[in-house]
């Protein structure tokens, strides 16, 4: 059973490549068999969840927390109902103003006060690169939000600057984009080690 | 049509010779491995010399999203923080965000030996399993409470494991080991686990590690062990070269490659402007 994973696994992984050279009926199966395994597994996964869940809770005698939790999840599926679509309002309702609720309140140390208390007033560091670096970190930062805070066109002294924001963004853009381009390349390096017989 | 001039057919099309040799410069150091100097990175180092500095018996939760997709990237650093830990008497315990994950985190603890290197289930480790819904709230509820989840992965009851009933809630951890996807899954940690527990990223995505960068900075992360270069050189510091090692320096040629396509498109385009063309 072992092997014919691996086997299996090596089909699958060569002619989803075979995608770089020409798109065929076969490696379109394979991002279709891709996509109904994730959200397959995902599903029995959350399932899974839902019912050790629920046999715990049902088995310590727990119908406090229960029953109005299922009851907010059964409303979810009114979404399906053309007539009474809004009742599955109140439980989406809830699930995002928690979210957002517990989003908002830890937002503001770790990403406003920290962030400006690191870019602001972080001058001095271990050595002399990395003060400069943290220099440089403040004036990039400095003209990225003109950028985008300022409607100004591109003419005169603001055109300027709001030129050269424009080639930092475009440079961290780039840097991005290569970190991106590696992560995809690692993906691929796996597939082969796997092929090869690596591990 | 005969098989040659299939092949003729095929070559003259200029991108697929530059599919070929991009192919090339993979397989052939798979094939036939090279050393390369590894750079180590100041927070690669930080995370390194905390987990180190770690003292025996400390708690430590280890949230990790691993899917199918990103394992490359995040696995290998996984493993060399693993195989790092399994020297100390660390109690772990493991969440995930991904449905994949905890089958991923099975496999990330098989190559490092297996289960019995982490000692005993239950007691030393526990497994707890994916937890669906929103990340934010699903990890701020356990912050608070982690009988959140009920069974663990492997469907026992979270109430009757030893080491549960020293983590009544995530907040009563010493530290929180993180693999996260990106900035997506970041977040959440430096937002609800932040607050309570000093934070180490033991592998980030390479779309989310410079984005993890300014948390790093403003001092809301310990350290991060970035994908690629991170867990190889988090494999050096360690004295276990494994899959990090290997993969960094498999991915150093097709990068080199690739660069040497992008200086000389670039140039072809910039001498057909200079000529006037378009």
């Amino acid at each position: 059973m072992a092997e014919l994973e691996f086997v299996v696994a090596a089909v699958v992984t060569l002619v989803a490549m075979s995608m770089a050279f020409k798109e065929s009926w076969l490696s379109r199966i394979t991002e279709h068999l891709a996509l109904g395994v994730l959200g397959g597994y995902a599903t029995v996964a959350s399932i899974k969840y839902l019912i050790d869940t629920i046999s715990t809770q049902v088995a310590g005698a727990d119908y406090i927390n229960l029953i109005p939790a299922l009851f907010i999840g059964v409303l979810l599926y009114f979404q399906f109902s053309k007539e009474y679509r809004w009742v599955s309002g109140i439980p989406t309702s809830l699930l995002l103003g928690t979210m957002l609720g517990l989003l908002s309140s830890k937002t503001i140390r770790p990403q406003i006060i920290e962030q400006i208390t690191a870019t602001v007033f972080s001058f001095s560091g271990a050595d002399a690169m990395t003060s400069f670096n943290n220099i440089i970190i403040l004036i990039t930062t400095a003209f990225s939000l003109f950028f985008f805070f300022f409607s100004a066109g591109y003419s005169g002294t603001s055109g300027k600057l709001k030129q050269f924001a424009r080639y930092i963004i475009m440079l961290s853009l780039g840097a991005s984009f290569g970190n991106m381009y590696m992560g995809v390349v690692t993906r691929l390096i796996d597939r082969f080690m796997f092929l090869l017989g690596v591990y | 049509m005969s098989t040659q001039s299939k092949i003729s057919d095929f070559l003259k099309d200029k991108i697929q010779i530059v599919n070929i040799v991009f192919i090339l410069t993979i397989v052939l150091p798979i094939l036939y491995p090279i050393s390369m100097p590894i750079p180590i990175s100041k927070e690669v180092r930080d995370a390194y010399e905390y987990v180190d500095a770690l003292p025996d018996g400390t708690l430590a939760i280890y949230s990790v999203h691993l899917s199918a997709s990103i394992w490359p990237e995040i696995g290998p650093p996984f493993t060399a923080v693993l195989n790092h830990i399994i020297e100390k008497d660390i109690k772990i315990v493991f969440i995930s965000d991904a449905a994949q994950g905890p089958a991923l985190i099975e496999r990330g603890i098989e190559l490092i030996g297996g289960k019995s290197k982490l000692g005993e289930y239950g007691e030393d480790w526990v497994l707890l399993g994916y937890l669906p819904g929103a990340f934010e709230v699903s990890l701020a509820t356990f912050m608070e409470d982690s009988s959140i989840y009920s069974k663990d992965y492997y469907g026992n009851l979270v109430s009757e494991l030893p080491l549960m009933s020293k983590l009544p809630a995530g907040k009563d951890a010493d530290v929180f080991l993180g693999n996260v996807g990106g900035i997506s899954t970041l977040e959440p940690v430096v937002r609800q686990a932040g607050p309570y527990l000093p934070i180490v990223v033991c592998g980030i995505s390479s779309s989310g590690y410079s984005l993890s960068m300014p948390y790093y900075e403003a001092g809301s992360l310990v350290g991060v062990v970035p994908p690629g270069s991170g867990g190889a050189a988090y494999e050096y510091m360690s004295g276990k070269p494994g899959l990090a090692m290997q993969t960094q320096v498999t991915l150093s040629f097709p990068n080199l490659f690739m660069v040497l396509v992008i200086i000389l498109t670039n140039m072809s385009f910039l001498l057909k402007k200079v000529r006037g063309g378009t």
